[in-house]
């Protein structure tokens, strides 16, 4: 290899008592959009700490621009982070954080006074140059925490749960800011979050970890329907996982023998053993009638969430909850109350099989 | 409250008894503060003004054959303002003063940076403690401890003589006064940084080394800017504390030259001078007062121009 801009080597983490980094491989292009997921206390934090030199890692290797990194102090990268917590310095004011770097630098007080001013006027906070922090909203705020890791020209921006702290509405407008600044700069993010919906909305790619290892990386709609492994598919949050063993084949489907009964599920390979697959809420559909769908079973609804624009129905059958997405219309339609019978069905082509077998 | 219910259904006619439960029962929530904040109202005004509109009446008296009597006299203020040892004991007072901040300060620095940042949790508790536990012990005590360390025929000045035959001149000077001085003030400067230094965000740190500053600097540039209010909260309790302080003069210098301190009670001791003892006494509190004022500006919160460059 490679053209990676940031690249890791079998990178480790350890603490006493706890290791939050198992080795990990990772190829950063340049100019990507880079999503590090999920649940706390799966390492991507720590792997982005890594990555600027916060933390220096056990063992294993990071290279950025095909420099090795190893034992150069973070002072020295040119990796800015924006933190969840934003880290402005709150003695200093508005467009003195956004020069704080430039000083760092040592460039002349004229050229960084410039310089910062150009940011916060590209951030739309040039009337707030002179204000204390404490005198901005939390969406100000963010800006300028951007545009203080930005104001040297990075390579890469580094970007831990930025948005966690901000309100719905404000979370989707920085959203799309960030997605604008990304396209315009043409430079690396690293984005560290635990909500899908942020790194579906903002990432070319998506690293999903565990446990200090990483499950899955890819697009977002391909780790979104086509999960690798059982917690990657749990992750997802809208999908129902059935297990079982494959007992023959019909046709261009494998039929995977279940404790719900037996399905048809794509795989030309699929001759034996046990396997489990995933049919996503939003292809399940659900009625009242039976449905005449190759795969189908029954169920009694346990309750209805509403989600905004969509509902989900949890059905239990026979024991294993089952997840369905609709639009709320559909759902009114239907007149669900706990303990109603409902039909579920899906086509084969729908499922997926999971790779890893779990 | 059982009493008071007690007493209600018992003597409610009587007129003192009715006060009482009125007060009690019927008081607007707004007298809450008024009643909790009575005693301490109460103690200032018997304990601090009125001995401090004493004092101040007093300057303006007359001392006739040793005896004080009530007068209205500018005499007092006359002649101790114009005296030249008051003027030298003053001007020598401040510098002392000065002098013991800023070496409070250069010494408090680096050992709370130390323990806030530099020590393991368990070993920044016992620091912690050590430095507590001799501001509960006697001042005094320690101070004639330092005369025992610094006298000619002290533990340094044994060492030296056996070692390279040297007698030094420790004891009655600048040296052995700073000493004693900062024994006083040392403590609690060090506590007070130590607490701002553990209430400073750590994150600021890192942010600010990730944004290309070196450790050293990031004491200069975030460090010391966090915690500002408190470096002039240490720095001016460590010049009030040597401004005010009779032990160590008279323990380590042996009152040569006087601080304001030791001025007070040889005006008192020559000749009952009262009122001119008081008059230094509420010029030392005005400079207590001026430099407290000082100070608050200076660690005011910095503010921001509003809008544009």
């Amino acid at each position: 290899m490679n053209n990676a801009f940031v690249s890791l080597r079998k990178l480790e983490k350890k603490y006493p008592g706890h290791q939050a980094v198992r080795g990990i491989d990772l190829d950063i292009r340049a100019g990507e959009f880079i999503a590090l997921m999920g649940p706390s206390g799966c390492g991507k934090s720590t792997t982005l700490r890594l990555i600027a030199g916060l933390e220096e890692p056990s063992s294993g290797e990071i290279a950025i621009a095909g420099r090795s990194m190893n034992g150069v102090p973070a002072f020295e990268r040119d990796t800015p982070m924006v933190w969840q917590s934003l880290a402005l310095f709150p003695f200093l004011s508005v467009v003195e954080n956004v020069e704080f770097p430039l000083r760092m630098k040592k460039i002349a007080p004229i050229e960084r006074r410039k310089r910062a001013m150009e940011w916060l006027d590209r951030m739309g906070l040039s009337a707030m140059a002179g204000r204390n922090i404490a005198q901005l909203s939390g969406g100000q705020r963010q800006r300028v925490a951007i545009a203080r890791a930005l104001v040297t020209q990075p390579p890469i921006l580094l970007l831990d749960e930025p948005l966690s702290a901000l309100d719905a509405h404000l979370r989707v407008r920085m959203q799309t800011e960030l997605s604008r600044l990304h396209k315009e700069l043409g430079i690396t993010f690293v984005y560290v979050t635990h909500a899908q919906s942020e790194a579906f909305a903002l990432a070319d790619r998506i690293v999903l970890m565990n446990d200090g290892v990483i499950q899955q990386s890819g697009r977002p709609q391909d780790v979104y329907r086509e999960p690798e492994n059982a917690f990657v598919a749990e992750f997802m949050g809208t999908n129902n996982i059935i297990s079982g063993k494959i007992a023959g084949r019909s046709g261009a489907f494998a039929v995977i023998e279940t404790p719900l009964g037996c399905f048809e599920v794509p795989g030309e390979r699929l001759v034996s053993g046990p396997a489990s697959f995933v049919g996503s809420a939003d292809r399940v559909s659900l009625s009242g009638e039976h449905s005449d769908a190759v795969n189908r079973v029954s169920g009694l609804v346990i309750g209805v969430e509403f989600f905004g624009s969509t509902q989900t129905v949890f059905i239990d059958v026979a024991g294993h909850e089952f997840r369905v997405q609709k639009p709320q219309h559909e759902i009114d339609a239907l007149d669900l109350q706990p303990g109603r019978e409902v039909h579920l069905g899906w086509q084969p082509a729908h499922a997926w099989v999971l790779p890893q077998a779990a | 409250m059982a009493d008071a219910a007690k007493w209600q259904t018992q003597d409610a006619h009587h007129p003192l008894t009715r006060l009482w439960t009125a007060r009690r029962t019927g008081g607007s929530p707004a007298a809450v503060p008024v009643i909790l904040g009575a005693p301490v109202v109460f103690w200032q005004a018997v304990f601090f003004a009125a001995p401090l509109v004493f004092l101040v009446v007093i300057t303006s008296w007359r001392v006739r054959s040793f005896k004080l009597e009530p007068a209205f006299v500018l005499d007092n203020w006359e002649k101790v303002l114009n005296s030249g040892p008051f003027q030298k004991a003053l001007v020598y007072t401040l510098e002392v003063s000065a002098l013991s901040a800023i070496l409070t300060l250069a010494f408090a620095l680096p050992a709370a940076y130390t323990i806030a940042f530099r020590l393991s949790p368990r070993l920044r508790e016992l620091a912690i403690a050590v430095l507590v536990v001799p501001v509960f012990s006697s001042y005094l005590l320690r101070i004639y401890a330092w005369q025992i360390v610094l006298s000619p025929g002290g533990i340094i000045n044994s060492l030296t003589r056996w070692l390279f035959d040297l007698e030094l001149q420790l004891l009655g000077g600048q040296f052995s006064l700073q000493v004693g001085l900062l024994t006083l003030t040392l403590p609690v400067a060090v506590l007070i940084l130590v607490l701002a230094l553990s209430g400073v965000d750590r994150t600021l740190l890192e942010a600010a080394a990730n944004l290309g500053c070196r450790r050293a600097r990031v004491v200069w540039h975030v460090l010391l800017p966090s915690i500002r209010g408190a470096v002039l909260l240490a720095g001016s309790t460590a010049f009030l504390m040597s401004f005010g302080d009779y032990i160590s003069p008279v323990f380590l210098t042996g009152s040569k030259p006087p601080t304001l301190s030791i001025l007070i009670v040889d005006t008192v001791k020559s000749g009952s001078q009262w009122p001119r003892a008081s008059a230094i006494g509420v010029s030392m509190l005005v400079i207590l007062t001026l430099v407290l004022l000082t100070v608050g500006w200076l660690g005011r919160e910095r503010r921001f121009r509003k809008g544009g460059k």
